[in-house]
């Protein structure tokens, strides 16, 4: 358990982080008054064109919801798909006859070493959780950028995204806004949920860097639990429409899992490439503002009313697009052990970062005109 | 006369009190085992899909710290699965019109409570009594929050008055017996650990389909509310 303590730690600040955005978790004793105060200062106009969201509540056709023993026939299959890869790779162990991995004699405790476990705990979750928060603004800064580029040569293109801006103002502004009646706690901590399965599944990768067991499964677990989420908040809400919408993201998320599946077996062919590019497209967090089993997110929950739902979607759509970028370089390169190697290693992810942002904006602008105006 | 006294300890309490432990699975061991407490008592079942599968992550946990990371991630990864599916099907209830949201709560706590208790002592009073080849820390703490974890999905299969959390708490059940069966000194524990983990996966599955058919058609204390619960 010790290599993914420092996961679990990340996962439960992000949960504390997000819960105190939410209001699920209160502080009663500490007055955050000044930060809400400098909050409405720093972030009113990026709120005022933020805080709208697109109405989604028109009128839906809930009879057409995707179909229940579908999606269970769907849950079963994926189920038995990762206790056979799992088999698969036991059975390969015991054929090989390797010995498990013999454990690490424990040191004498001692003040000194708790620390030192304690302060790298602390190290680990931070960075993980700066690095989530980071990698979501670096991905919607790209996303906005190569729009504009695509816009610049291609006239009558709409030049940004409009579900996919996220920026420092707009998140402060987020977390100090006032609620409302709001949604039922299930809602609330769906989200908590999917933003500690995004930071866990981050800091997954800080660990592999640092010579920690590859991150693999901690990724692809991390990722089935977003389809979960998406499905508590669906049946959670309070609004059928909202309802609708999330069921359909969980859907859709639960129904490429095979594919990204069978991308992290074989990773890292040029297969498993093809595989996660398209996962990172179809199993990304976010709900789309049109009901449909397949109609993609470009920026979290576009159609959700609370801003502080919709910056927690957005940021953990922009931090699994990083994730699934950088997932396939780390598992190769294995632990960094010098400054180049890191450095090249960032090269590569952000490489890879802009040619999925390029092909997914290409997708949308020509393939899926119509969703450029959602 | 008084000081002659000694107090005594109880034998099977300074046995139990000597074997080895793992303080680090014993503590995820709780957290799962509270986990699963929280997602067996809530009557919302996204909301128990939710913590079913942190229960089924900590699970996960303990299984690595044993030494058993494939098995651990396939165990999270199976409980996700029924999870998903126990708020999809909960989801039918959404297009009966008039249906109660929330699923009507469970019964009869306390015999199902004593009866597993019984149950429990029992199985673990003949365990203890068996001259285990291997007793390491790790196997006897795993073990023991796999029979933890197997009691809670029992009580919660005797509580159960919807097919949804019946269904996950069957699952709880047979996620612990794989779990313990990874911890049993055989070779082909971990293959049988495997094997009982697609069985926990067919048994969500499966329950679950039955409990959306009985939504579908309109059956069930979820659809019709119990004398006590209506109004």
């Amino acid at each position: 358990m010790d290599p993914y303590l420092g996961p679990v730690a990340g996962a439960l600040l992000a949960a504390f982080a997000a819960g105190i955005a939410l209001g699920v978790v209160r502080l009663r004793r500490l007055s955050l008054e000044w930060w809400r105060r400098r909050a409405s200062r720093a972030g009113a106009a990026a709120l005022n064109s933020a805080a709208d969201a697109p109405d989604a509540d028109g009128p839906l056709d809930l009879a057409a919801a995707p179909p229940v023993f579908g999606a269970l026939a769907l849950t079963a299959l994926v189920a038995l798909l990762g206790v056979a890869v799992a088999a698969r790779g036991e059975f390969a162990a015991v054929r090989a006859a390797t010995p498990p991995p013999a454990a690490v004699p424990a040191l004498p405790p001692s003040w000194t070493a708790f620390a030192a476990q304690a302060s790298g705990l602390v190290l680990v979750a931070g960075l993980a959780f700066l690095l989530t928060l980071g990698a979501a603004l670096a991905v919607s800064l790209l996303d906005r950028a190569v729009a504009r580029l695509l816009a610049r040569f291609v006239p009558g293109e709409r030049p940004v995204a409009p579900d996919g801006e996220l920026d420092v103002p707009a998140l402060v502004a987020a977390a100090g806004r006032e609620q409302g009646p709001g949604e039922p706690f299930g809602v609330g901590l769906a989200s908590i949920v999917l933003i500690a399965a995004t930071v866990f599944a981050m800091a997954s990768l800080v660990v592999a860097l640092g010579g920690g067991p590859s991150p693999v499964p901690a990724v692809a677990v991390a990722l089935l639990v977003v389809p979960v989420a998406y499905a508590a908040a669906a049946e959670r809400a309070s609004r059928p429409e909202a309802a609708r919408l999330r069921r359909d993201a969980a859907v859709r998320q639960l129904a490429v899992a095979p594919l990204w599946g069978a991308g992290l077996v074989f990773a890292p062919s040029a297969l498993a490439l093809a595989a996660l590019a398209l996962a990172g497209a179809l199993a990304l967090p976010g709900a789309s503002a049109q009901p449909g089993a397949f109609m993609l997110p470009w920026g979290g929950d576009a159609a959700e009313p609370s801003p502080v739902v919709r910056a927690l979607s957005r940021v953990a759509h922009g931090a699994w697009i990083a994730i699934l970028a950088a997932l396939p370089f780390v598992a190769v390169a294995g632990p960094v052990t010098s400054i180049v190697d890191g450095v090249a290693l960032a090269a590569r992810v952000l490489l890879a970062l802009v040619a999925f942002l390029a092909a997914r904006a290409m997708v949308r602008h020509f393939v899926l005109p119509h969703a450029a105006v959602a | 006369m008084i000081a002659l006294i000694q107090p005594s300890v109880d034998p099977a309490v300074e046995y139990v009190r000597q074997l080895p432990w793992a303080p680090s699975i014993l503590i995820a061991g709780a957290a799962s085992l509270g986990f699963a407490a929280f997602a067996l008592t809530r009557r919302h079942p996204g909301e128990a899909g939710l913590a079913f599968t942190l229960a089924g992550g900590a699970l996960a946990l303990v299984l690595v710290e044993l030494g058993q990371g494939r098995l651990g991630f396939a165990t999270a990864w199976v409980a996700a699965c029924v999870a998903i599916g126990a708020a999809l099907v909960a989801g039918v209830a959404r297009r009966v019109p008039g249906a109660p949201r929330t699923a009507p709560g469970n019964e009869q706590r306390l015999l199902a409570l004593g009866l597993v208790a019984v149950l429990a002592a029992a199985i673990a009073i003949a365990a203890l009594a068996v001259d285990w080849p291997r007793r390491d820390a790790a196997s006897v703490s795993a073990a023991v929050t796999a029979g933890a974890l197997g009691a809670a999905g029992l009580v919660g299969v005797l509580t159960r008055r919807h097919g949804v959390s019946l269904v996950l708490a069957a699952t709880l059940s047979a996620l612990a017996l794989a779990a313990l069966t990874s911890t049993l000194p055989f070779p082909q524990a971990g293959s049988f650990a495997f094997l009982l983990l697609a069985f926990a996966a067919l048994v969500g599955a499966g329950g679950l389909t039955l409990a959306a058919a009985s939504l579908e058609r309109g059956h069930g204390p979820w659809i019709e509310p119990l004398e006590e619960d209506a109004p």
